[in-house]
């Protein structure tokens, strides 16, 4: 059974600097007084993208992760996909994790889109084998017919798009992490795409997507998360987490432009939310 | 063990940071199906729509050798039949562990996109970087061929050790490449220092002169040189003679060493890496 589960996670991004560079590191050492003082004052900067994040997701759940931007939606697939391990918390994960951030890891511009389709195959955690069983499928839905014997620089956008499409849902995946920017090109291919992703959802038994779009998560999840500064701010039907998000949309899109007052509204809505639910 | 080196376990409390940097490094290097396929593109992409390929680099060191090689031996008054095999077998292993480090300590930022999507094996990508460079090698080999052929050196058994001693060569530059890698993302003036030592040991590595030149204090630097003792397991059975017992212990010495540390250093910083880059 596949689930996974988080407890007090937070996730921290030290934010590198010059101030950090090899020289002070053996300055700092060396000359010890004046630079070291400087480098005490200020601690090692980190912003942090999750705090104390608690949750479980079972078998079956397919969530939906909501949010404003930079509200820690890309930072928790992340953490789910084991890319950043949590500074504080745990995090445990039953099932092989399938993260399709990018439709095309590995893919090179140089390459033909039949080598590209076996290196990003591979990496993508294929087998020879199974590449090979998937190649008819991926061929017909990338619609690229005699173009993936050519190099993948003679492609249009939307060819390219078309294919690391066509590669990335071709895998059998148990969690699957989905991020927004699995965009589409044009409106025909993306209603195509459309059903090869409930397809692929459909076969996997966790799926998690993260994005800023209501109505995606409306059509595409049963449960969904609503994060707010790195926080989880509601948790549970996707209807209700949704009506909450609108109305956090509603009531704060005036103090959007001054940050410091959005900060202070959130931190006042977020308690209420939660309660609200 | 394929998947696992692009799906390397999380961290939790039955799993210590040990373990985990132990699969890195034992599910990267066996997975030769993923690092052979990169490694091999890669090289093919390096040199399309050149006329000779991989070659130039071959051109480029055999014009190296041989007018450095015939100036010399006039200079120096040597032989150029026992000067050109010494010079030539010398420079194709420098030209194999620089052209690693250098391109090692890149290993890691051109692989941004891959590190931030997957929870994939560095050691997976250190050894795509260095077999990248081995078929270099195998191209530069033919050089050697045919000033072994000018020179007239006889086929001896001890020719044989080529095979232990390259391996051991090989063995040394994989976590030689994974720890520069880690490294170079963290600390960005380590790049510029790495080209910089490379040079220098070209000069001080007995590759152009042989140890037995050197006289007084002079002769640590080959008793001392870790480069030296590398070298010799693979140049000394191309030249048909089979390596000192003292070669083989230090170089054996080294690996053993080497690998230690990368574990110790991978088991601590492994998860700090995608932060860095």
């Amino acid at each position: 059974m596949a689930e996974i589960v988080l407890k007090n996670v937070v996730a921290e991004f030290p934010v590198y600097g010059s101030q950090l560079s090899l020289r002070n590191v053996l300055f700092g050492r060396v000359v010890g007084g004046v630079l070291r003082r400087q480098n005490d004052t200020g601690k090692r900067v980190v912003v942090r993208a999750l705090d104390n994040v608690s949750l479980t997701i079972n078998h079956g759940d397919q969530v939906g992760i909501i949010g404003h931007n930079g509200a820690g939606k890309s930072t928790m697939l992340r953490v789910f996909a084991g890319i950043y391990e949590p500074s504080q918390g745990t995090i445990s994960i039953e099932g092989r994790v399938s993260p399709l951030f990018n439709t095309s890891p590995g893919l090179d511009l140089d390459d033909t889109g039949y080598e590209n389709i076996v290196t990003c195959g591979l990496l993508l955690g294929m087998t020879r084998a199974e590449i090979e069983r998937k190649l008819p499928e991926i061929e017909a839905f990338s619609e690229l017919s005699d173009y993936l014997a050519l190099p993948a620089r003679t492609y249009s956008t939307g060819m390219l798009v078309r294919l690391g499409f066509a590669i990335a849902t071709a895998i059998d995946p148990e969690i699957l992490l989905l991020d927004e920017e699995l965009g589409a090109g044009d409106a025909r291919f993306a209603m195509q795409a459309a059903r090869r992703v409930k397809a692929l959802i459909d076969r996997s038994s966790i799926m998690v997507l993260a994005s800023h779009s209501a109505e995606l998560i409306g059509q595409m999840c049963n449960r969904a998360i609503l994060l707010d500064h790195g926080r989880v701010v509601a948790d549970g039907p996707t209807k209700d987490v949704l009506e909450l998000y609108n109305r956090m949309n509603k009531d704060e899109r005036p103090a959007a432009t001054l940050p410091a007052t959005q900060a202070e509204e959130s931190g006042q809505n977020a308690p209420a939310a939660a309660t609200a639910l | 063990m394929q998947s696992l080196a692009l799906n390397i376990p999380q961290r939790g409390p039955t799993r210590s940071p040990h373990y985990i940097a132990l699969i890195d490094i034992l599910a990267g290097l066996l997975a030769f199906n993923i690092w052979g396929r990169l490694g091999w593109r890669a090289t093919k992409r390096r040199y399309r729509r050149t006329v000779f390929g991989p070659f130039w680099t071959t051109v480029s060191v055999a014009l190296f050798v041989l007018t450095l090689g015939l100036l010399w031996s006039n200079l120096w008054n040597r032989d150029p039949k026992v000067y050109l095999p010494y010079l030539t077998s010398g420079m194709l292993c420098w030209t194999l562990i620089s052209s690693i480090c250098t391109e090692a300590c890149f290993g890691y930022f051109n692989n941004e996109m891959l590190l931030k999507q997957l929870r994939i094996s560095y050691t997976l990508l250190a050894c795509a970087t260095v077999w990248r460079n081995v078929i270099v090698f195998f191209h530069n080999i033919i050089i050697y061929v045919l000033i072994f052929i000018y020179a007239g050196i006889p086929i001896t058994w001890a020719m044989l050790l080529v095979i232990p001693g390259f391996a051991l060569l090989c063995l040394n530059a994989s976590w030689i490449a994974i720890l520069l890698g880690a490294v170079c993302a963290r600390y960005r003036d380590i790049l510029p220092l790495v080209g910089t030592i490379l040079q220098i040991s070209l000069f001080l590595t007995p590759i152009f002169w042989s140890p037995d030149q050197l006289s007084g204090r002079m002769t640590v630097l080959a008793e001392y040189n870790p480069l030296y003792h590398l070298i010799s397991v693979v140049r000394d059975p191309l030249l048909g003679r089979a390596p000192e017992l003292l070669h083989w212990l230090i170089v054996i010495g080294i690996t053993l060493a080497g690998w230690v540390l990368t574990l110790e250093v991978m088991s601590k910083f492994r998860h700090r890496i995608v932060y860095w880059i």
